[in-house]
Formats: structure tokens, sequence, C-alpha cells
């Protein structure tokens, strides 16, 4: 069970640190913020289970992202029909001065770009990205390595990857 | 986080451009006080801004997969619902219930006099009666849904011959299929769709004959952990300050947090 201080303290340390991060692997800034928001919500209300995750921050995280993605989901089977011209295009709220990889990531699926933001900016290993994802080493591996692939040209350290290792010790 | 040693010179590592790329968004993200996200919390809300087009197609998508957009607000009387068929009056007494043949008008339908009456009066009438069950007809108002909550209003009408008032808020209980219990809403003076005034104490409405008040119910229709769960069927209705209640049948997929708002003029269960 959660008690209200220890929530509010959850929630104040960690909420900037998950809007950027779900930002990062959204690439919309309103929409991180709604699906963390919402997230916490859902924390809160799950209170007295939350103690049993053994990482509520990786908790609100995942059901923060699966917000966002299946709200996005919906939204573009209901409005299929009137928008056929190519991928989300987010408006871009954030001024960042890496206009180049905020285009560069917009290109990427969002479970590939999702993979890189868990490994490269949370810094997770990967067996928790499979924990995390749902997903088996595999794929997880293979959407790293697809991911920064599709970077290679605005990311100079991607470059020549193509065949490259993935780490296992990150 | 990976080595930086390990990136070519000349270009930032992408670790580095991925960590600034969150610290300038989370730098302007704006959160709530903890404190309101957890009054918050059990409110399944998508928070709207406007200006970020991503996000108004967002919340476009969650409005059209709320069913209806929200009525708007005014002095339109909503149709009737009638009592559902599987819910005949019981054995407890009940008001009258509005005919059937009410239901079948639109939404949209001109007000009748009726809701002027639910104004309060100048200083004309002194001190009129309590309106109970056995001079108010209680019916249902339009459903109304957005973003995950579902809200009707209970709608009273003055009946009787006299003047009478209602003050605060009715008993409302959600019954499943079955008849059994469900919740017991919370009161609350305001939600997502709506209630009365801000900052408004619970005011009299006086109903004079033929006028009309009513209370916003709303719910949500997810369980507390975002889970699909069991529908109310029906609500039983227990007037301010009355010991009788009504049954009344409430087409819904809503099964969560209920609430209550009090008693304002008029047939929305909005005022302010």
């Amino acid at each position: 069970m959660l008690h209200a201080d220890e929530f509010d303290e959850f929630y104040t340390s960690t909420y900037r640190r998950l809007v950027g991060q779900l930002y990062a692997m959204l690439g919309d800034l309103s929409e991180a913020e709604d699906a963390v928001q919402e997230a916490y919500c859902r924390a809160w209300q799950r209170r007295s289970k939350l103690n049993e995750y053994d990482n509520p921050e990786a908790w609100v995280r995942t059901v923060a992202y699966r917000i966002a993605v299946s709200s996005w989901r919906r939204t573009r089977n209901r409005l299929a029909a009137h928008r056929r011209h190519g991928p989300h295009q987010p408006v871009e709220p954030v001024d960042t001065g890496d206009l180049d990889l905020v285009g560069a990531l917009s290109g990427l699926p969002y479970e590939q770009r999702r993979v890189l933001v868990l490994h490269h900016l949370v810094g997770l290993p990967l067996a928790d990205i499979c924990r995390e994802t749902g997903s088996p080493l595999g794929t997880v591996k293979s959407r790293l390595a697809r991911g920064r692939q599709a970077l290679a040209q605005h990311v100079a350290e991607f470059r020549g990857t193509a065949h490259g290792r993935i780490s296992e010790d990150v | 986080m990976s080595d930086p040693h390990e990136m070519p010179r000349g270009a930032p590592a992408f670790d580095r451009r991925l960590a600034e790329l969150a610290r300038s968004a989370a730098a302007v993200a704006r959160p709530e006080s903890p404190g309101d996200v957890r009054r918050r919390a059990g409110r399944r809300t998508v928070r709207r801004r406007v200006g970020t087009g991503a996000l108004a197609v967002a919340v476009l998508g969650a409005v059209v997969a709320g069913g209806i957009l929200r009525a708007a607000p005014g002095n339109d009387v909503p149709p009737a619902v009638t009592p559902s068929p599987v819910a005949p009056p019981s054995s407890t007494p009940t008001p009258t219930v509005e005919s059937p043949s009410a239901s079948t008008s639109p939404p949209s339908s001109t007000s009748p006099a009726g809701t002027v009456g639910a104004r309060p009066p100048g200083t004309s009438d002194s001190a009129p009666g309590r309106c109970t069950t056995a001079n108010l007809t209680v019916t249902l108002g339009a459903p109304d849904s957005a973003s995950g909550h579902r809200g009707v209003a209970v709608v009273f009408r003055n009946s009787g011959s006299t003047t009478c008032r209602l003050t605060g808020y009715p008993g409302i209980d959600a019954l499943g299929g079955d008849g059994r219990t469900l919740a017991h809403a919370e009161r609350t003076p305001r939600g997502y769709l709506g209630g009365a005034a801000r900052g408004s104490r619970p005011a009299t409405v006086t109903l004079r004959p033929d006028g009309v008040a009513s209370a916003l119910v709303e719910a949500q229709a997810f369980g507390a952990d975002g889970a699909s769960c069991t529908p109310y069927a029906r609500l039983l209705v227990t007037p301010p300050d009355d010991v009788r209640s009504v049954r009344l049948g409430w087409d819904t997929d809503s099964c969560g947090d209920l609430e209550v708002h009090p008693v304002v003029p008029g047939a929305t269960g909005r005022s302010g």
C-alpha cells in the first residue's frame, strides 16, 4: 500500500523524468504529459498493489506508453479515412535545438523508438527492456539494431553498425 | 548510459543528444500538484490543451470513442427516459414516471414553460414545503459522455399543484441487472461533466408546479484499475430529504466512480 505522502514524493521526484522519457518515445510533449499524468492516476488507483511492482517508475512508464500508443492507434483507425497522407506528424512544441535528431526519430516505428529510448536514455539493460516491453530478447535486439541503422544517417556513431554489436552490459 | 569515449569526435553522442531532448521536454512540463493527481485519480481524463495538433486529434478520437459529444448547455429539456422494462416499479412506493411517449422527443426540443418555473421566484411564495416523491416526477435526461465519463441528469419535475423546494443532493445508488446494489454515489459539488457552479453552496431550488430541477450523476466506463467491469443497469434515486426511492433504467457502460452533484435549476444538471 502506497500512502499519500509516499505517492506525492514518488510523483514529485519522477514526473519530469518520465515526461522527458515519454516525450523521447512519442515525439509529442502534450501526448507524453497526458499519458504520464493518466498513468500516475492509475498508479494511485492501484496503490494497494503498487508495492508489488519492484519498480513503480517502470510501471508508470509502461502504462503511460501503452496509454499514448493505444489512444494514437484508436485515433488513427477512426480517422484513417480522413488521414491518408502518411505518418503521424506531431506538432513539435519543444525547442531542443536538435531538430535533426527530432526529425530522425520521428521517422522510426514506435516500437523501435521505444527500445532505443529505453536503452540509450533510460539506460536499461536488455533483460529489463524485454520485461518492460513484453518482448523476447531477439525482438528487442533486432528493434535496437534496426533503429540504429535507421538513424545512422543522422547519428555518427551508428554508422557502420548495420550488423553491429549490441552491448549486453549497458 | 553508454560510453561517451566510444563516440566519434565532432558528433555529440546519441545518448547525450537524446538526454538533452528529454531534458528540454521535462523542463517545460507542467505537472499538477500530486494532491490534484490523487483527487483526479479515478477520473480518467484526457487533459485538453489547445495548440497541439496531435493532441487535438487524440482528444477528438477520445471524444468520438466516448460516443456522444457533450450536449450543448442551455435550457433544452432532454427527453425523459422511461424506466427500464426489467425494473417495474417494485413494492416500494414510487412516484409517477413520465409517460413513455415523452422519450421520443429529440434532445434539441425547445424547452417547455416548465423550465422557467425552476428558477427561484422572487418573494411571492412564502416558505414552500419540501418536494417529495409524492409531488415529484423523477426521470432521467439524455445521457452524456466524454473521454470515458458517462453522465445523466436526474430530472425532478414538480407534478403537484403547489410550489415546493429542493435542496442538496439526491441519494443515488447504482444497481446491476440483477437488482443488486453495485455502488453508492459519492456526493461531490461538481465533476468532469458538470455540477453546481464553482464556489457556490448547494442552493435551494424552488419549483413552481411543472417546474424542473436536476442533479447530474456521473460515472466512468472503467473499473478502478482501468479494466472493464459490470455496467450499471439502473439508478435508485431518492430525492433530497426524502426516504422514498424510484428506480430508473440507465443504459450505460459505466461501472466506476459513481458521483452525484447537487440539485440545480433546469434539466441539465449543470449550472454556472
